[in-house]
């Protein structure tokens, strides 16, 4: 009996050391290519730029989790309550309000349906030059059984417009249904 | 083998290993990746593929439920916050959550498994109850979500 529970705390004890070792010795190499993959992202999303700079954002939007300045234009980092959780997203917006690129980071809707959200190109690119009247239902198509993921990707994007162009928070382009 | 108390508790440490292994080194050099997340199916998933290479290499495995319950807990507690996975506040939350499907399943599997056919298709046997317990706990999360 106290080999079996030596040997049960011991294997558990041998993964943790291995995983924490793992984690800690992996973390600088993770962290350099996370910032390589997020700027050469940021350049996709907004053709024209070829550097970010972090800026702190201080509005009221609950949606925008951060922004990057570029020299035409902004994308902004946005978090909003999907079908089954969080939906992160970056979205490029050009200095004059024009959406020029989106792209959907994390996500966890239902496969087949919200899922679908992350790769349908017919979807994502109705979104593309949309000045913040992106309306799910208007000029917006859902995605087929994901009405509620395809509002919360409209309510991202109308948020990042809407910082960029200095438009009133209060409006309905962040109200949760879009 | 000789029969072991921690055996499925030790598979089910290595099975998670594995996994949070994997997960380390996706998130390491393909960052832009979609991890799975750690929900109520996927502990399932993990939970069967120990059950199962226990019942492959011990027949009538014996069980304690409370060690089962602690060390289940105790694994899918601690291993997530190694690997990165899981901070200190979510960690115990996913440690009693795992805990308690990982019981779960096995109490269901091993009832399951031990009733069906025996002799030469017990090896079948096996992979059918796994199937069945996994398409089970997926329906079931479809209709509680």
């Amino acid at each position: 009996m106290l080999k079996s529970v030596l040997s049960g705390v011991l294997a558990l004890m041998l993964a943790a050391v291995l995983l924490l070792g793992a984690y800690n010795g992996l973390l600088p190499i993770r962290q350099e290519r996370e910032v390589a993959e997020l700027n050469a992202k940021l350049q996709t999303l907004l053709p024209g730029s070829s550097s970010f700079e972090p800026e702190e954002y201080t509005g009221e939007d609950a949606n925008i989790q951060a922004v990057y300045k570029a020299e035409n234009g902004y994308v902004v980092y946005t978090v909003t309550d999907g079908y089954a959780g969080k939906i992160a997203m970056l979205i490029g917006v050009s200095s004059e309000g024009y959406v020029t690129g989106l792209q959907i980071r994390q996500m966890n809707e239902t496969y087949g349906l919200g899922a679908e959200a992350k790769t349908d190109v017919d979807f994502l690119k109705q979104f593309l030059w949309t000045e913040g009247d992106a309306a799910v239902g208007e000029n917006v198509d859902a995605l087929t059984g994901a009405t509620v993921t395809s509002k919360a990707v409209a309510r991202s994007v109308n948020s990042a417009v809407a910082f960029v162009t200095g438009a009133d928070i209060s409006s309905g382009a962040t109200s949760w249904g879009g | 083998m000789k029969k072991n108390l921690f055996l499925a508790n030790i598979l089910l440490i290595g099975v998670l290993f594995v996994v949070l292994l994997t997960g380390i080194l996706v998130r390491t050099f393909a960052p832009a990746a979609m991890l799975p997340p750690l929900n109520i199916p996927n502990m399932v998933v993990v939970s069967l593929v120990a059950l199962l290479a226990e019942a492959l290499l011990v027949q009538d495995a014996k069980r304690c439920w409370i060690i089962i319950a602690v060390m289940s807990a105790v694994s899918f507690a601690l291993l997530p916050l190694m690997a990165g996975f899981a901070c200190v506040h979510t960690a115990w939350k996913l440690g009693l959550v795992g805990g308690a499907v990982f019981t779960l399943t096995a109490a269901v599997f091993t009832s399951v498994s031990q009733r069906l056919a025996s002799g030469p298709r017990a090896k079948a046997a096996l992979f059918v109850t796994t199937l069945g317990i996994y398409l089970a706990a997926q329906c079931f999360m479809g209709i509680i979500l």
